[in-house]
């Protein structure tokens, strides 16, 4: 029969020592020994020998010893023995037959291995699920961090997951890809394409990559290098797929932009030659075979020198070559040779072309024909000589013609006592366009003003012709102003009837009463200053003179009075402008300056006419001769 | 003199504090993953200077995670303690600062080290300055003797007790 000890070991796990005031151990059941792996131990053994997992808890035995408390208890305490044990280790105050205390340790194994293998699946369930988080966080970072888009989606379509770069892509965030088909991020005229390759691939496995367009719901025209895989699901069928996009958009657009480039260099009107660094001939477009006779298949593999016509020495092809050699381009004219010996000029600039390392990899070089243009330009050069030439002999024609005008022009005033006689002449060209002559006729004066057309040494000739019949004219019909302008006409007009003139004939008699007669041929109207302060302009007009013959020309008459004064003038004064550009003009301009300018002798109020019209002009050039010619009928008869 | 001294091994779960016990008392090393459960308690001695000794009662207790904690039973009359983290695992470094705290509560005044365990993953020659760089610069930590330890391949291991040791014993550690 089992004693209790035996029933509380075999049955339940607890054992048992009694623990003495000196903390010395008696035990009395040896299977506490066992169940500690421990054969029975001779002499005095103390309670930290056989549980030192109470060094430390001093405190707490002492006050379970004296009583101060009940109980004490380590739980869980972990051993291995001859095999793995756990046991609730407990203290009892217990003061019966001179003890201390009961130590009873329980038996926990059973309790710890199911409770570690609880803990210990839980404890790997939370690592690897913390590990699960890293990973996928490390997974999005790295795909965040690839800049080609990247998506995966599951075998139903719908998106799963996408890198940043793919977001940015379709123009939508992430949250809005995730759950949606690619039917609603891309437009409706190309998803279908990409849904029916995803089924395809579904279906296939393996590997998908091919190039398409992508148009976005924002309209964005893409073009994408698709790369795309299935991965399995965890039934071993199809998972899903992920796929790799390569925007190539600006490669094809460049490559676009290429083939353009490459079109309008064959299409150049230019011939262009592509070489190696060496001059081997790599490219010639079409201009150039054209030019030369040479086909492309003769041409590539030569060199430039098949062009060489020997017209150039040794020197300029070292000087064209050692310039682009440098890294630098070269412009100039080479005299070529085409294939069947023809010679033609070209303008020729050579380009070096470089490596990403700065090397010289080719030249370019484009070539213009300017055969014609050299032609024309040695023709332009003979002709520019010609009038050159003829230019200086105009000039020394000028000069005389200059020389002779010169002496044409009046320079003394006749001498009459009856009036005074004043001229300003200010010639706007080497030639001038305006003639005057003044002379005494028997007591009287005889007036002539014109203004003939050009300044050139045509103009001089003619000029020399009107003086000549001006002069004759006088002592013909020097009393008759209008019979004086008819007999100009006539003789210009069968004469030299590309040259024309406005002239004013006039003759001033002085008997009783000064009387003013004159014919006006186009010319502006004399203007007439009386002495009591009126002004105004005199007569009417009449043809022009020398345009066609027989015309007729109305004799005017004006009676004049002493003080009187009388200006003839060419069109330069009336027609000068300010710097508006607005002329003083004929009709008030003109009569206001000379009332303004009313001074003084007749020299004076002269000057002062051209001081007005000189202010009028302010900084303007001066545009045409000017002339005025001033009268003044005397008080009294100087001399007589 | 010998001297007997508690010393607790504190830290979250699968941070290597058996392995390391195991690397101190056994000069062993499994990498199967065996959760601890309760305490288990191992004695190893070591030398002091002269003739003195000490018996370290090494108390290798259960790791706690949000759902578990530490017994404050285990932790009473602990001489010193050993903070452990794990470098791999970040979380485990930002609990040193809680364990750490508890263990000062409960026996202000023992000494303590921390180990940055499982230093052989960020390389063969990681040292104490890359592990403290790993912690949080702040409380007793900042100030904490830090040992970079592998219970794989050992490093410091040995070193880290010797120096709780005299820690422990620079404090003036009881005889027991």
């Amino acid at each position: 029969m089992k004693g209790v000890p035996e029933i509380l070991s075999e049955k339940f796990g607890i054992y048992y020592a009694l623990v003495n005031p000196d903390l010395a151990l008696d035990v009395s059941d040896s299977a506490l020994f066992r169940y500690l792996g421990l054969e029975s131990l001779p002499g005095t053994l103390f309670l930290a020998d056989l549980f030192y997992e109470l060094i430390g808890f001093d405190d707490d035995v002492a006050a379970v010893i004296s009583g101060s408390r009940q109980e004490f208890c380590i739980p869980t305490i972990n051993r291995v023995t001859d095999r793995e044990i756990y046991f609730d280790l407990y203290l009892y105050h217990y003061p019966p037959a001179g003890r201390a205390a009961l130590l009873v340790v329980k038996d926990a194994t059973s309790e710890g291995l199911s409770l570690r293998a609880v803990q210990q699946r839980r404890n790997e369930l939370v690592l690897k699920n913390q590990e699960l988080i890293s990973n996928e966080y490390f997974i999005r970072t790295l795909l965040d961090m690839i800049p080609n888009p990247i998506y995966y989606k599951d075998r139903g379509g719908a998106y799963i997951g996408c890198n940043d770069a793919f977001a940015k892509f379709i123009s939508l965030t992430r949250e809005e890809i995730i759950g949606k088909t690619v039917h609603e991020v891309v437009e409706r005229s190309n998803s279908f394409f990409f849904s029916d390759k995803d089924n395809d691939l579904l279906k296939t496995g393996g590997v998908q990559q091919f190039e398409a367009p992508i148009t976005g719901l924002d309209g964005k025209k893409s073009h994408v290098i698709f790369s795309k895989a299935m991965f399995p699901g965890e039934d071993g069928g199809p998972g899903g797929i992920v796929g790799v996009l390569i925007d190539i958009t600006e490669r094809k657009r460049m490559e676009e932009r290429l083939s353009q480039l490459g079109t309008a260099v064959e299409k150049s009107p230019a011939s262009i030659v592509i070489t190696d660094p060496s001059g081997r001939i790599e490219y010639v477009n079409q201009k150039f075979c054209d030019l030369t006779g040479f086909t492309v298949g003769e041409a590539l593999g030569e060199n430039p020198r098949i062009l060489k016509s020997g017209h150039h020495s040794r020197e300029f092809y070292e000087g064209l070559w050692s310039t682009i050699g440098a890294g630098h381009e070269w412009r100039g004219e080479i005299l070529n040779r085409k294939k069947n010996g023809a010679l033609y000029w070209e303008m020729v600039s050579i380009s070096p072309i470089f490596d990403d390392g700065g090397n010289i990899i080719h030249f370019v070089a484009v070539k213009e024909d300017i055969t014609d243009l050299k032609r024309a330009m040695e023709e332009l050069v003979k002709t520019g000589n010609e009038l050159r030439r003829s230019n200086e002999t105009m000039q020394e024609d000028l000069q005389i013609a200059r020389r002779v005008v010169d002496a044409l022009i009046q320079k003394e005033m006749p001498v009459i006592d009856a009036c005074a006689i004043e001229c300003i002449y200010r010639p706007f060209n080497i030639i001038g366009g305006d003639y005057y002559a003044l002379r005494a006729l028997d007591g009287g004066l005889s007036a002539f003003v014109c203004d003939i057309s050009g300044h050139g040494v045509g103009s001089a000739l003619f000029l020399s012709l009107i003086r000549y019949l001006s002069g004759l004219l006088v002592a013909e019909c020097g009393y008759e102003p209008g019979r004086y302008l008819a007999e100009l006409n006539g003789h210009l007009a069968a004469v030299m009837s590309t040259y024309f003139l406005t002239a004013i004939y006039a003759h001033v008699s002085f008997d009783e009463t000064p009387l003013l007669r004159f014919s006006n041929g186009g010319h502006p109207h004399p203007i007439v200053c009386r002495c009591n302060g009126d002004i105004s302009y005199a007569g009417d007009n009449g043809p022009l003179v020398g345009i066609s013959p027989y015309m007729n020309y109305q004799t005017f008459s004006v009676e004049l009075a002493p003080g009187d004064r009388v200006f003839f003038y060419t069109d330069g004064l009336p027609e000068t402008r300010n710097r508006e550009g607005r002329e003083i003009g004929l009709d008030d301009g003109l009569l206001n300056m000379f009332e303004r300018a009313r001074r003084g002798s007749l020299k004076e109020m002269m000057e002062a006419i051209f001081e007005e019209m000189d202010r009028y002009r302010g900084d303007r050039p001066v545009e045409d001769d000017l002339l005025l010619i001033g009268i003044e009928i005397m008080k009294q008869a100087r001399g007589r | 003199m010998e001297y007997k001294w508690k010393i607790t091994i504190l830290g979250d779960f699968a941070v290597g504090k058996t392995s390391l016990v195991q690397r101190f008392v056994y000069n062993t090393f499994s990498d199967s993953y065996l959760t601890t459960i309760g305490v288990k308690v191992s004695r190893k001695e070591v030398k002091l200077g002269g003739t003195d000794t000490a018996m370290l009662l090494l108390w290798d207790i259960a790791g706690t995670d949000l759902f578990t904690q530490v017994s404050h039973d285990y932790l009473r009359g602990a001489s010193g303690a050993i903070i452990v983290g794990d470098i791999s695992r970040k979380d485990t470094l930002a609990s040193l600062e809680k364990h750490l705290a508890l263990f000062r509560e409960i026996n202000p005044g023992s000494g303590y080290v921390i180990a940055v365990n499982k230093t052989d993953l960020i390389g063969a020659d990681a040292g104490t300055e890359a592990a403290r760089r790993h912690l949080p610069a702040t409380g007793a930590l900042s100030t904490a003797e830090v040992f970079a330890t592998s219970a794989l391949d050992g490093r410091n291991v040995e070193s880290m007790f010797t120096a709780l040791a005299k820690k422990i014993e620079g404090r003036g550690g009881s005889e027991k």
